[in-house]
């Protein structure tokens, strides 16, 4: 026997023959089984892209709005206060206290005590 | 008895029953090609479910060039080939535990079914087609040629230098 029908008897198969019905009812069914599917990529995908959108949209929002406003609307920037500044602030925390105590006196007496300078400058110019 | 290319234009047109009566008409050839290859009733019913499943979805599209059974054929030819390529790597890859030893068997030679088809899946590509074609369904040579566009005397060439190939890797006498 050559070689080719010795290929030819290896191959040789049987007369066998699926169901002719309920192979074509497999084909339909795994059709709409592929349709089915495809559906289903299309919608997930199609979902997955919306959820992608939003979440963009999202983020740009919150980049182009900040939540609070700058903090510079707050905040005032610190500068070093000068001598005749902090003079000024004195004279008036002192008119302050001044005014508002019930003991003149007492406030006199703290007031030297911290050696505001007015008053410890009355006091050695009466002595 | 309406014509094949009578029941694909009906298909055209919508009527899915003229399909059915085209897979009935068939039927036989395309499992008894994929049969001889896989010597599996399962798997051969599942590759010619898989050109009748192509074939639904390009038969719209059928111009009527060519001959409906050339064009059947090369479905059945591109499916073999897939299956084969597929088929070396999962037995390279020793996924099929049982060596088939069967019947096929004879003193003669020493050589199994899925040898003899990992061997094919070895061959060149225009080697492989024709050698599909012409053992597993035993077209002539003028028939190949117009399915892969050659001369008939190419399609001899790629024949017998495809055999020749086979016998050495079967180590054939």
């Amino acid at each position: 026997m050559d070689f080719e029908d010795q290929i030819k008897s290896i191959i040789r198969a049987g007369e066998s023959i699926p169901d002719q019905d309920q192979f074509i009812s497999r084909l339909h069914q795994r059709r709409r089984q592929e349709i089915l599917n495809r559906h289903r990529l299309f919608s997930g995908v199609s979902a997955l892209a919306l959820v992608v959108m939003v979440m963009l949209l999202a983020i740009s929002q919150l980049n182009n709005q900040p939540g609070y406003p700058p903090e510079k609307e707050y905040y005032s920037e610190m500068t070093e206060p000068d001598s005749a500044q902090i003079a000024e602030f004195l004279d008036e925390a002192a008119l302050y206290l001044l005014d508002q105590s019930d003991d003149i006196w007492s406030t006199l007496e703290f007031l030297t005590e911290i050696q505001y300078e007015p008053v410890t400058n009355l006091l050695e110019d009466k002595l | 008895m309406r014509s094949d290319n009578e029941l694909i234009k009906d298909f055209q047109t919508g009527r899915q029953a003229a399909f059915d009566e085209l897979v009935k008409r068939h039927l036989s050839t395309v499992f008894a090609f994929f049969l001889r290859i896989t010597g599996d009733d399962m798997a051969a019913e599942d590759l010619a479910q898989d050109v009748f499943y192509k074939l639904y979805k390009h038969l719209g599209k059928f111009r009527f060039d060519a001959e409906f059974t050339s064009y059947l054929f090369r479905i059945n030819i591109n499916t073999a080939n897939t299956y084969l390529r597929k088929n070396r790597w999962r037995n390279w890859l020793h996924l099929d535990e049982v060596p088939e030893k069967s019947e096929e068997s004879n003193e003669d030679w020493q050589w199994s079914r899925t040898e003899l088809w990992n061997a094919v899946a070895r061959l060149p590509k225009q080697q492989r087609l024709v050698v599909i074609m012409r053992i597993a369904q035993e077209m002539p040579y003028k028939d190949i040629a117009g399915i892969l566009g050659v001369s008939e005397g190419t399609a001899k060439v790629n024949y017998h230098h495809g055999i020749k190939k086979l016998k050495e890797q079967l180590g054939a006498k």
